[in-house]
């Protein structure tokens, strides 16, 4: 599907999330909460069919989270960027993918690990790369180590 | 005396530690197996020996710098690692490198790609026993290092590129180093299938073995070589083509057995794939600068870019979350390793510790891409 | 057919024996020249273990491609004495909880094993410690003692590696004896006799490999794969199998206990070698055609004790050559190939040599 064809439908099933689009991609923004139906639809609607799921990133904008995943269509051709904003910097949460794609269970105990966010109803949230005492979340931009982390000026 | 009696049926599932010290496991991998005799029931692969936090690292780093450590990513396709940082630069810079940059980037790609694969070649024939294939791949591999070292004095973390072009011009003997290469190369690699393709102790112990469906290698982000072999046609180079791979003829290799023996001979059919293209390539370098001047300070606009390249094991991605700041706000790499690491207990899952070392050296893992 | 009486060993054995009976009883002679046989051996045990590791080395250096060993002595000659002194000097480390008594115990079975498996050789014309009648038996049955040694090595280890290269060493090994033992016993047919010294002196007129011809290549073919299988030898070499278990059965040793395990493995590719060259190639017999008298002269020139060495050295270059050409076996497609292949083809062998030799169709 082409990309304004694409775009299209995405509004028309999805009216309330709110889109952007750079030279590359569309956007598709939605709340953490709504995280799974949404993909639920985009992997299922026979119009989208986004079977691979190939990055999957956590950001820390300071007073919230993102969490954006690179959706393609190995039948269709189409991409698309999913971001899923986490309000809740002090408890944040939100639904795993892990049963929709294999692939988001490891790389979700990786942004849990780093970011601390938790993946509910995911299988096996543990602690991926860090050591298993390693305490705080190394890639919250508000992480202080002074052994570990030498500033550069 | 009374003697108990036993119920000798029931079994007991016990576990073993392969790694971080093993000799198959290709670096600090540590896998927990747990095992019903010798077949494997679980396969838990322990990751972060080498954990550097290198996308930690790149926050803190200018754009010129974050190719450099792209290298110690997966060491055997550092060029495309560097690629892949300075496509998505200069993406973002909107700036367009000449012809001349993009055609050698595109020749040193698949001289690195080779030498992976010949480096690949050689260790799955010592994880299955047959030490004397190390060594012969490894003569194919110090071939092209030493090409690499005469092109940019560097052997194996070449850092060849940088936004805007490469950092040096080719040698004038470049041509002649690449061409006598693959005159060797493709004497030699009918030598391969000799020595293990055709071997038949070989090919019982890879046939039908591992298999990993077309739809789990989807799911589970499989690229590259390995999930070609699945039938998942997923070559970067192919669907969006980047620096001169539009320019040139090429066979995306499709297998769609999804076994141990598909993925190698994925891998053996892509070295003659990539001996054709720079054969394609090498006669028509065009002539002209090769790098286009860049500010020392490079700031990308706001926003995000996101570049894949085809990596000697799957599809390597850089995910540039720009603020216009010297620094990226956040860097991400889709490492090809991670993913295909992912896949390894749904594959392993049902055979033998040997098949289990089989699976592993196919599915070509760089422990260092993994942890990052 | 006349021996060149120079290369018999029997007049000096003889000579020492008479000397030593001239000087003390019966029982002291014997004592004394067990003792002398025992020294003997152990010092071949040194020469064999130095000499087999640096022939490895070289023949694995040629067939990958590069130099081999060439630092230590000329041509690295003095390597293998070099890694021996650091073996021995290296610390014997033992696992906690180990079975300390077993765990020393094993080297030294395996040693045991080999040591008494040598004792039957018949290296050349009058040169052989014991005359067995049963000479080839006693040969198969003390060789595969030293799968005891490996499986209590790998029990006694306390280690999943060990314990899992020990359980497939000890099916490999009680597999692969049968068929040693009845392509062994396709040649019995043949010389009537399991004494070694007169199987050698069967092949006066003619190898067994030739005067056997088809059942006698099958049977040699089944023998070397069951032998290179019995040694632990890639692509055998499944109870090792440094992919997969890093060293298997011997995982947890180190220095010179490990050294005895590497010893014992070279010590049993040349029994294993030896076993072959003496039922299949005439052991210490020269090369004689048919009725070329003159060469069979010039042949019986060189000595015989060359002649078993010469014969010896090819069978292991070619179980070498085996090791760096091939990659490992499977231990269920070993099993495989034992009970389903080689097992129901060595019977039909039997029975094929059996038949040709009810016939008269041998030479």
């Amino acid at each position: 599907m082409d990309r304004e064809a694409l775009k299209n439908k995405l509004i028309e099933v999805f009216p309330n999330a709110s889109f952007s689009e750079n030279k590359q991609f569309i956007i598709l923004t939605t709340t953490s909460d709504k995280i799974t139906e949404v993909v639920e639809t985009l992997k299922n609607n026979i119009d989208f069919r986004f079977d691979y799921m190939f990055c999957i990133t956590g950001e820390d904008w300071l007073n919230y989270f993102i969490i954006t995943y690179h959706l393609r269509s190995t039948h269709l051709g189409h991409e698309l960027v999913l971001k899923a904003k986490i309000e809740n910097r002090e408890k944040p949460e939100i639904e795993t993918l892990s049963h929709l794609y294999s692939t988001a269970e490891l790389n979700e105990r990786e942004i849990f690990e780093m970011y601390g966010i938790h993946f509910l109803h995911h299988p096996d949230l543990r602690k991926l790369l860090l050591p298993d005492e390693w305490e705080g979340f190394p890639m919250r931009k508000d992480y202080y180590d002074p052994i570990h982390i030498v500033e550069l000026e | 005396m009374k003697i108990e009696a036993i119920d000798t049926s029931e079994t007991k599932e016990y576990f073993i530690n392969m790694g971080p010290q093993h000799p198959s496991t290709h670096g600090v991998l540590r896998l927990l197996l747990t095992l019903e005799g010798e077949i494997i029931k679980n396969v838990e692969p322990h990751i972060g020996y080498v954990h550097r936090a290198i996308e930690k690292m790149c926050e803190k780093s200018s754009f010129q710098q974050i190719i450099h450590l792209t290298d110690r990513l997966d060491y055997l396709s550092c060029h495309m690692n560097n690629e892949a940082v300075c496509l998505a630069v200069e993406q973002g810079l909107e700036m367009d490198v000449p012809e001349r940059v993009k055609v050698i980037r595109t020749i040193i790609d698949e001289l690195n790609r080779i030498s992976s694969h010949t480096l690949w070649w050689g260790v799955m024939g010592m994880d299955m026993g047959a030490i004397t294939s190390f060594l012969y791949g490894f003569r194919e591999h110090e071939m092209i290092t030493e090409i690499f070292e005469e092109t940019c004095g560097a052997r194996l973390t070449m850092s060849y590129n940088v936004p805007g072009g490469l950092m040096f011009d080719i040698p004038p003997n470049f041509q002649k180093m690449v061409k006598d290469f693959l005159f060797h190369f493709k004497k030699k690699l009918p030598e391969y299938d000799t020595l293990l393709s055709n071997n038949i102790i070989f090919t019982e112990r890879t046939k039908g073995i591992g298999y990993l469906s077309k739809e789990n290698a989807i799911a589970f982000g499989v690229t590259g070589p390995s999930a070609r072999a699945s039938g998942f046609a997923c070559d970067v180079r192919k669907l969006k083509p980047y620096s001169a791979y539009h320019k040139v003829n090429f066979k995306e290799i499709i297998f769609t057995e999804g076994d141990c023996f598909a993925r190698y001979k994925a891998r053996i059919d892509e070295m003659w794939e990539s001996v054709s293209i720079i054969e394609q390539l090498i006669d028509n370098i065009p002539e002209g600068d090769y790098f286009v001047k860049t500010k020392a300070v490079i700031k990308l606009p706001v926003g995000e870019y996101y570049q894949s390249v085809e990596s000697a094991r799957g599809e390597f991605g850089v995910y540039i979350v720009s603020d216009n700041k010297k620094n990226p706000y956040r860097v991400k790499f889709r490492s090809p390793g991670f993913a295909n690491l992912s896949a390894l207990n749904k594959i392993a899952q049902g055979c033998k510790i040997a098949d289990l070392v089989a699976i592993m050296s196919t599915l070509d893992l760089v422990i260092p891409d993994i942890d990052r | 057919m006349k021996i060149l009486s120079i290369y018999d060993f029997s007049n000096l054995t003889q000579a020492i024996h008479t000397w030593l009976s001239g000087k003390m009883s019966v029982v002291s002679t014997q004592v004394v020249e067990m003792i002398l046989v025992g020294t003997v051996f152990l010092l071949f045990f040194a020469v064999l273990g130095l000499v087999l590791v640096y022939a490895e080395r070289k023949v694995c250096a040629i067939i990958q491609v590069r130099l081999g060993p060439m630092r230590v002595g000329k041509w690295g000659t003095a390597q293998t004495l070099a890694d021996f002194i650091k073996l021995v000097f290296k610390e014997p480390l033992i696992t906690r909880d180990a079975d300390k008594f077993l765990f020393n115990l094993a080297p030294f079975i395996i040693i045991i094993a080999s040591f008494m498996a040598v004792a039957v050789m018949p290296f050349a014309k009058g040169l052989q410690a014991m005359d067995f009648d049963i000479g080839l038996f006693y040969i198969s049955a003390v060789s595969s003692i030293g799968v005891t040694s490996i499986l209590v090595a790998g029990w006694a280890s306390n280690s999943k590696y060990s314990l899992i290269g020990a359980i497939r060493s000890g099916a490999q090994i009680l597999s692969y004896e049968l068929s040693a033992g009845l392509s062994l016993l396709t040649i019995v047919i043949l010389t009537g006799s399991l004494q070694l010294s007169e199987i050698v002196e069967s092949q006066a007129d003619g190898w067994w490999i030739w005067k056997g011809h088809v059942s006698s290549i099958i049977a040699f073919v089944i023998f070397i794969i069951a032998g290179t299988a019995e040694t632990n030898r890639g692509p055998f070499d499944m109870a090792e199998a440094e992919s997969e278990l890093t060293a298997g059965f011997h995982t947890e040793y180190s220095g010179i206990k490990f050294a005895f395990f590497f010893l014992a493995e070279y010590v049993n590719m040349f029994i294993i070698a030896a076993i072959g060259a003496t039922v299949f190639f005439g052991g210490w017999m020269p090369l004689h055609v048919g009725n070329f008298e003159a060469f069979n002269n010039i042949m019986d020139y060189i000595p015989s004790v060359v002649w078993f060495f010469m014969k010896v050295s090819a069978i292991i270059f070619l179980m070498m050559w085996f090791r760096w050409t091939f990659p490992r076996l499977r231990i269920d497609q070993l099993l495989t190939l034992e009970w389903k292949y080689l097992l129901p083809l060595s019977l039909m062998n039997i029975l094929l040599m059996a038949f040709l030799s009810l016939m008269g169709w041998h030479f």
